[in-house]
C-alpha cells in the first residue's frame, strides 16, 4: 500500500482503490489478520465508513496464533442463520376503528396540529366511497380508516385513497399496503377536495380525520395559492425551521436549469425554498453552493416544492441552482433569513 | 340406426363421462413445458411517426426520408446517431413521438461535443434545419422531456433553393431569415427578431425560446450559456401590458455583466466570451405583471468581430486583442466628462500572483480601467493608498473598473488573473466632476460608483453628484422620504464607508404600506415604482454592526 498523503480522503482517492482492496464489515466489525512476513501489510490502513455518522474503535493485538472468529468476541452481534422468508400470512388486523382514530388524533396533536376533525361515513358494499371535503388553507393530514368486520370470513382492510382538488389535480395519493390511508398535502387557500377511497372490508363504518397545521405567516401569499402551498409543503417535508420574517430574496423562473446568484450575510443561516406556481411538474431540484459546500434537495414524487437550509460562514455569495422538469412549469424561489445575525 | 356393440359401449362411456356421473381426474397435457418465449431480432420502427410530416416537407422540396433511429423511450431517455451531411447542402432533422410522448427536444452536436443546433420547444414536434457552413458529420440526438413512448428520428436532404419552403412546412428553427412558424401566439415576434438579427449582422441560431412570467416584485431568471468563441444574443419582447422592462445579465457571482439595450419596448443583450460561461438573464418589469418572450441565439464561432458596433456587445471574457479593447473603451468613454486617458501600466496578469504598479492619484475623482486583452479572463484589481488602506477593489471577466475619489497622493494597484493569464493595461482618467461628498468618503464613493457603472453603463462621478452622506449605526434608523413620479421608478443606492458592515434597507410605499427589505454587506440598491397616481416613498436605512457613514443616492430611473 502506498504511503498515505496528508489530508487523505479515502473515498474516490486517485491512489487508493478502497473499493477493490477493502475488506467489508460484518456484524458492525471488520477483522484483518496477517501472520509472519505478511504482517507488513498492516503497516498502513484506511478505514472508510459508509454510514453517515458513528464512532469506531480500533483494536490492534499481537498473538502467537490467530485469535479466532470475531463472533466469539462479539456474541451479541451474531444473528445466526438467516431463515427463508416464507409466507407472512394475512395482514394484521388493525384494531378497533375508534382506537385508531384516537391514536391518529393524538399523534397529530403531538406533532403540533392546530386542530383535528372527524368525518364518519359508511363504505359501499365493495368497500369503496368518496369524501367531498371543504378544507381551509394550511397543511393537512387526511387519514381514512375503515372498521374491521367482527364476522368471519372477511376481506383484509387495506384502504387506499387519493386527494384531488377542484381542477382534478392530484394533491396526494396513498397506495401503500397499510390498513389506513394517509394523505399529506398543503393548500394555499380554502379548497374543495375530493377523496375517493377503496379497500375497506365491505360496507363498514369509515372515519376520515383531518389534522391541520397552519402555514407559517412568513410564507408570501403574493405569488398565489399554489405557490404558498408548495412552499409550506416543502418546509414541512424537510421538517425545516419555520421562517419568521418575509423572504429577503425572491425570483421567478421556468422549466430547465436556472442559476440564481444570491448575496449573503456572513454568519447568518438561510432557508431556501422553491415552489411550483403553474404547470405540470415532473421533478424539482434545488441546490445551493456556498463556498466549497454543496446542499441539495430533489423531489420526484409530487414535486410541488423543495427546500434546504444552509449557513454562510465567511461567504458573501452563494449560487442557487433550480432545475424544474415538466410541462409549462413556472416556479418561485424564496430565500428566508433565519436566526443568527439579526440585530 | 344400430351401432356395433364395441362402438356403442364407447359412446355410452363417453356420455356417462359427459354427464358427470363419475369423477374424472384431469390429465396433464402430453407436453407439460410450454414453449419458451422467443427473442425477436426486430427493431423499433418509428417511420410511421415521421411519414406524414416527411411527405409534407417533401412536397415543399425536401428529399426522401431517412430514418436515423427509432426507440421506445421514457422520460429522460435519448436516442441518437451520426449523420453525414454534404458540406454544400442543407438537411432537415425531425423527431416525432407517439401520442403518449408529450415533449421531445432535438440536438445536433459537432464532433468535439459543441452544440450545433438545438430545438427545445415544449412539444413533441421538434425540427432543425442544418445549412452550410456546417461540419461534415453531426451527432443527432432526441431526448424525451415529458411522456414516454415510441420516438422516431429522421433526416431529409434539402436543396438550398427550397430551404425557406421546407423551413415553413416543417416549422424548423430559422436559418433562412423567413418566418419560422414558432411561437405563433406571440404576434410579430418573428418579424422583430429578423429585424434585430439583421441589425446585429452575422448569422444567429436559436438556443432557447421561452415565454416567461414577469412581475415587478422579483426578477424572472433564465440561464443560458455563452459558448467559447461565440456571442450570445438575448432578445426580450414584452407583451402589451408590460410598460417598461429591465433586463440584466448576471454571472454566477451575481455580478452584472450587461444591461439590456432598448429596442423600442424590447430589450436585447449581446454577450461575447472567449471561454464557455453560464449567464443568467434577469428580467423585471417596472410596474405591471405579464409575460415576455425570450429568444436566446448564438453566433457563429468568432463572430464577435463581425457584429455591428451599435450592437454594443459586452465581453464576458475578453475576445479582442488588448489594443482593440482599449480603443473600444476610449470610444465608449468619449464625451462622458472624463479627461484624456493616461496609460499607467501595460503588463501581463498571472494566476496565483499579483502584478503591482504604482500610480499617482489626482485630487478629486478618477476612473481607473484595468483593460484586459485576449486571453486574460476573470481579473481582480485592488487599489491601496500609501498607508496600506484599501481605496477600491473589483473583479470582472473582461477587465475591472475602479473609482478613486479623495486627495491626491501615491497609490498602488494590484492586478491578478483568476481564470486565465493574459495582457492588460491600466488607464487612468481624471474625472471632471468631483462631488464633495464623494471626495470626503473615498471608499463609499468607490463602492457607489462601481454599482452605478455595473453592466457597462460607463459612468463618471457626475452620476453620483446627488449622493448625500448619512451617518448610520446599529442602534438607530435613518429615514429618507422621496417622491415617485407617476408610472416611474426611483432607485435608492447606498454604499458604506469605513467602520461598519451590514446595510439594511427597507423601501416602503407610504400610501400602501407595501415594502421590501434588502440587505448587503457594504453596498445595496433597490427601487420603488409607482402606478398612474405616483407615490410617496420612504427609504429606511440601518446598520447591522458598527458605525459608519454611507453615501446614499436617490435617483429617478428613466422610464
Amino acid at each position: 500500500m502506498p504511503a498515505l498523503p496528508p489530508g487523505l480522503l479515502p473515498q474516490g482517492h486517485p491512489v487508493l482503490d478502497t473499493e477493490d482492496r477493502g475488506t467489508k464489515s460484518s456484524l458492525g466489525a471488520v477483522s484483518l489478520v496477517r501472520c509472519g512476513p505478511r504482517r507488513a501489510d498492516l503497516a498502513s490502513l484506511v478505514v472508510s465508513m459508509r454510514s453517515p455518522r458513528g464512532a469506531i474503535e480500533i483494536l490492534v493485538s499481537r498473538s502467537p496464533a490467530p485469535l479466532g472468529d470475531l463472533r466469539e468476541a462479539l456474541p451479541e452481534r451474531a444473528f445466526g442463520l438467516v431463515a427463508p422468508r416464507g409466507n407472512p400470512g394475512r395482514p394484521i388486523e388493525p384494531g378497533p376503528l375508534a382506537e385508531r382514530a384516537v391514536r391518529a388524533e393524538e399523534r397529530a396533536h403531538a406533532e403540533g396540529a392546530e386542530r383535528v376533525t372527524r368525518t364518519p361515513t359508511v363504505a359501499s358494499p365493495e368497500g369503496a366511497g368518496e369524501y367531498q371535503l371543504r378544507l381551509g388553507d394550511g397543511c393537512h393530514r387526511v387519514q381514512i380508516m375503515a372498521a374491521v368486520p367482527s364476522t368471519f370470513p372477511h376481506r383484509a382492510t387495506d384502504v387506499d385513497a387519493e386527494a384531488r382538488d377542484d381542477a382534478g389535480r392530484t394533491l396526494a395519493r396513498d397506495r401503500s399496503e397499510a390498513a389506513d390511508a394517509r394523505l399529506d398535502f398543503c393548500l394555499g387557500e380554502a379548497t374543495r377536495v375530493t377523496v375517493p377511497y377503496a379497500g375497506a372490508a365491505g360496507m363498514v363504518p369509515v372515519i376520515a380525520t383531518d389534522a391541520v397545521w397552519p402555514i407559517p405567516r412568513a410564507i408570501p401569499n403574493h405569488w398565489g395559492a399554489r405557490t404558498r402551498a408548495g412552499f409550506a409543503y416543502a418546509l414541512r417535508r424537510r421538517n425545516a425551521p419555520e421562517p419568521t420574517t418575509a423572504p429577503v430574496f425572491e425570483s421567478l423562473g421556468v422549466a430547465g436549469p436556472t442559476m440564481v446568484p444570491i448575496t449573503l450575510e456572513p454568519g447568518r443561516c438561510y432557508l431556501a425554498a422553491v415552489a411550483v406556481a403553474r404547470g405540470e411538474s415532473r421533478g424539482l431540484r434545488l441546490a445551493a453552493t456556498v463556498g466549497d459546500r454543496y446542499m441539495r434537495d430533489e423531489v420526484v414524487d409530487r414535486p410541488e416544492g423543495a427546500a434546504l437550509a444552509f449557513c454562510a460562514e465567511s461567504e458573501e455569495l452563494a449560487r442557487i441552482d433550480v432545475e424544474a422538469r415538466g410541462s409549462g412549469v413556472w416556479w418561485t424561489f424564496a430565500l428566508f433569513a433565519l436566526g443568527g445575525g439579526e440585530p | 340406426m344400430r351401432l356395433p356393440a364395441p362402438l356403442a359401449s364407447l359412446v355410452l362411456a363417453a356420455l356417462a363421462a359427459g354427464c358427470g356421473g363419475a369423477p374424472v381426474t384431469p390429465t396433464k397435457p402430453a407436453t407439460a413445458t410450454p414453449a419458451p418465449p422467443r427473442v425477436l431480432s426486430g427493431r423499433a420502427d418509428g417511420r410511421a411517426l415521421l411519414t406524414a410530416d416527411a411527405a409534407r416537407v417533401q412536397a415543399a422540396g425536401a428529399g426522401a426520408l431517412e430514418v436515423v433511429s427509432s426507440e421506445y423511450l421514457s422520460e429522460g431517455d435519448r436516442l441518437g446517431a451520426f449523420v453525414e451531411v454534404p458540406l454544400d447542402a442543407c438537411a432537415l432533422v425531425m423527431a416525432r413521438g407517439s401520442p403518449s410522448v408529450v415533449d421531445v427536444d432535438l440536438f445536433a452536436y459537432e464532433d468535439d461535443g459543441a452544440s450545433f443546433a438545438v430545438d427545445e420547444s415544449t412539444d413533441a414536434r421538434p425540427a432543425l434545419l442544418v445549412c452550410p457552413p456546417h461540419p461534415k458529420r453531426l451527432w443527432l440526438a432526441a431526448r424525451v422531456v415529458s411522456g414516454s413512448g415510441l420516438v422516431g428520428l429522421g433526416v431529409q436532404s434539402v436543396p438550398t433553393s427550397a430551404v425557406a419552403a421546407v423551413e415553413q412546412a416543417a416549422g424548423a428553427r430559422g436559418r433562412s431569415g423567413g418566418e419560422t412558424g414558432r411561437l405563433e401566439a406571440w404576434p410579430g415576434l418573428e418579424a422583430k427578431l429578423i429585424a434585430h438579427r439583421a441589425w446585429l449582422g452575422g448569422r444567429w441560431e436559436d438556443v432557447r425560446r421561452a415565454a416567461v412570467p414577469v412581475a415587478p416584485r422579483a426578477a424572472t431568471r433564465l440561464t443560458v450559456a455563452v459558448e467559447a468563441g461565440r456571442c450570445l444574443d438575448v432578445f426580450v419582447s414584452p407583451s402589451d401590458e408590460i410598460g417598461s422592462l429591465e433586463v440584466l445579465a448576471e454571472d454566477p457571482a451575481g455580478r452584472i455583466l450587461a444591461r439590456g439595450k432598448e429596442r423600442g419596448k424590447d430589450r436585447a443583450i449581446v454577450l461575447c466570451s472567449a471561454t464557455t460561461n453560464e449567464v443568467t438573464v434577469a428580467i423585471r418589469p417596472r410596474a405591471s405583471t405579464g409575460l415576455v418572450a425570450v429568444v436566446a441565439s448564438r453566433s457563429a464561432p468568432g463572430a464577435g468581430a463581425a457584429l455591428d458596433v451599435s450592437a454594443r456587445a459586452e465581453h464576458v471574457t475578453e475576445t479582442r486583442e488588448l489594443d482593440a479593447a482599449r480603443a473600444a473603451l476610449a470610444k465608449d468613454l468619449a464625451g462622458k466628462g472624463l479627461g484624456a486617458p493616461k496609460t499607467v501600466f501595460v503588463g501581463s496578469a498571472k494566476l496565483g500572483s499579483r502584478a503591482a504598479t504604482s500610480l499617482d492619484l489626482p485630487a478629486g475623482c478618477a476612473r481607473i480601467d484595468v483593460v484586459a486583452g485576449k486571453p486574460l479572463a476573470d481579473a481582480s484589481a485592488s487599489l491601496w493608498n500609501d498607508r496600506g488602506a484599501l481605496l477600491a477593489e473589483g473583479r470582472g471577466g473582461a477587465g475591472v473598473t475602479l473609482f478613486a475619489c479623495g486627495p491626491s497622493g501615491p497609490a498602488r494597484l494590484d492586478v491578478e488573473a483568476l481564470a486565465r493569464p493574459g495582457p492588460f493595461a491600466v488607464e487612468l482618467r481624471k474625472d471632471d466632476a468631483a462631488p464633495a461628498a464623494l471626495v470626503a468618503h473615498p471608499l463609499a464613493a468607490a463602492r457607489l460608483l462601481a454599482v452605478l457603472d455595473a453592466g457597462g453603463a460607463r459612468i463618471s462621478a457626475a452620476a453620483a453628484s446627488a449622493a448625500q452622506v448619512v451617518s448610520l449605526d446599529a442602534g438607530a434608523r435613518t429615514s429618507l422620504p422621496f417622491d415617485v413620479p407617476a408610472r416611474g421608478c426611483v432607485e435608492v443606492a447606498a454604499a458604506l464607508d469605513r467602520g461598519g458592515s451590514g446595510l439594511d434597507l427597507r423601501l416602503a410605499d407610504a400610501s400602501t404600506g407595501e415594502n421590501t427589505v434588502t440587505r448587503g454587506r457594504f453596498v445595496l440598491t433597490d427601487r420603488l415604482c409607482a402606478g398612474d397616481a405616483g407615490a410617496k416613498g420612504n427609504a429606511e436605512l440601518r446598520l447591522l454592526a458598527g458605525k459608519a457613514d454611507a453615501l446614499v443616492l436617490v435617483r429617478p430611473l428613466a422610464p
